[in-house]
């Protein structure tokens, strides 16, 4: 399973999701980061499992109403087999951005 | 306990028990303090390097993890708890400052961190390293430091609590 892989498919429909850092001219974009991976499960030194620890962020232009966005994407990500995520809100004023980011976790097979 | 019988029970010692009881019950809260002392100063360990490892990319001055530190032990409902956070501004920073903009819907301050003159709250430093921005890659790294201190925040804590149960049961 490719932890990015189900990000994408989780919010397909709300924008494009970017690994780590986005540098292209869209106004609405998830960026993801892995916060940590560790085995889980281990048995003949291998692990049978990975536990991540992953951060969607989600970027909007400043001042617009993305309230509703916070617990949509919630349920996606919770749909999507992913933990109950904690929300924090961003707010990058030099770029004139706004946004949320949704930390959780999930225990799946591999990362690419 | 002395000896059973068939109808019943009976203990004796139960003063010295007591007494001992007593004496653990009175020194629980130092004990209690030190552990959070202990588990604390193993957290800001696992703090302190898991920044140096996301922040040093040639240029740091080491000024951020040199910030990170305990604010002491606190009582918080009939418990103690210690925060560890990133103090004071980084001075060298001369060609960055904070300023607020703006409140959240939550109540707390927003800030921007500018590019002329002044000083940056190590806080925000760490901030903008934890999340990045809209066009700056994030460099997390709390969660991991997190999972690394558990077992050690645990370990060390337990060593105090036990210490303070055998000098508790020794006198």
């Amino acid at each position: 399973m490719n932890v990015g892989a189900l990000l994408r498919s989780a919010v397909k429909d709300i924008a494009d999701v970017y690994p780590k850092v986005y540098t292209g001219s869209a106004d609405h974009y998830f960026v993801y980061a892995i916060e940590d991976d560790r085995g889980d499960d281990w048995g003949d030194d291998d692990p049978g499992h990975i536990h991540y620890w992953v951060r969607l962020s989600y970027y909007f232009p400043m001042g617009e109403n993305q309230t509703p966005m916070r617990n949509r994407v919630r349920n996606l990500l919770q749909s999507a087999g992913f933990s109950y995520a904690s929300i924090t809100e961003l707010s990058d004023p030099d770029n004139g951005m706004d946004g949320f980011a949704w930390e959780c976790d999930i225990v799946a097979e591999s990362e690419d | 306990m002395k000896g059973v019988g068939q109808a019943g029970f009976y203990l004796d010692g139960v003063d010295g028990l007591m007494a001992k009881l007593e004496s653990l019950a009175s020194g629980i809260d130092g004990a209690m303090e030190d552990a959070v002392q202990a588990g604390g100063e193993v957290l800001t360990e696992e703090l302190v390097k898991a920044v140096h490892e996301a922040a040093d990319r040639g240029y740091s001055q080491g000024t951020l993890e040199t910030s990170i530190e305990s604010d002491g032990i606190k009582n918080v409902n009939g418990g103690k708890m210690t925060t560890i956070y990133p103090h004071g501004t980084d001075t060298h920073s001369k060609g960055m400052y904070t300023k607020v903009i703006g409140t959240s819907k939550r109540g707390h301050p927003i800030t921007r961190v500018a590019n002329a003159g002044g000083s940056v709250r190590n806080y925000d430093k760490l901030w903008y390293l934890e999340y990045g921005t809209a066009r700056q890659a994030a460099h997390p790294f709390m969660r991991k430091a997190l999972n690394d201190a558990r077992p050690k925040v645990m370990e060390a804590m337990k060593r105090e609590i036990d210490a303070a149960i055998e000098s508790a049961s020794r006198s």
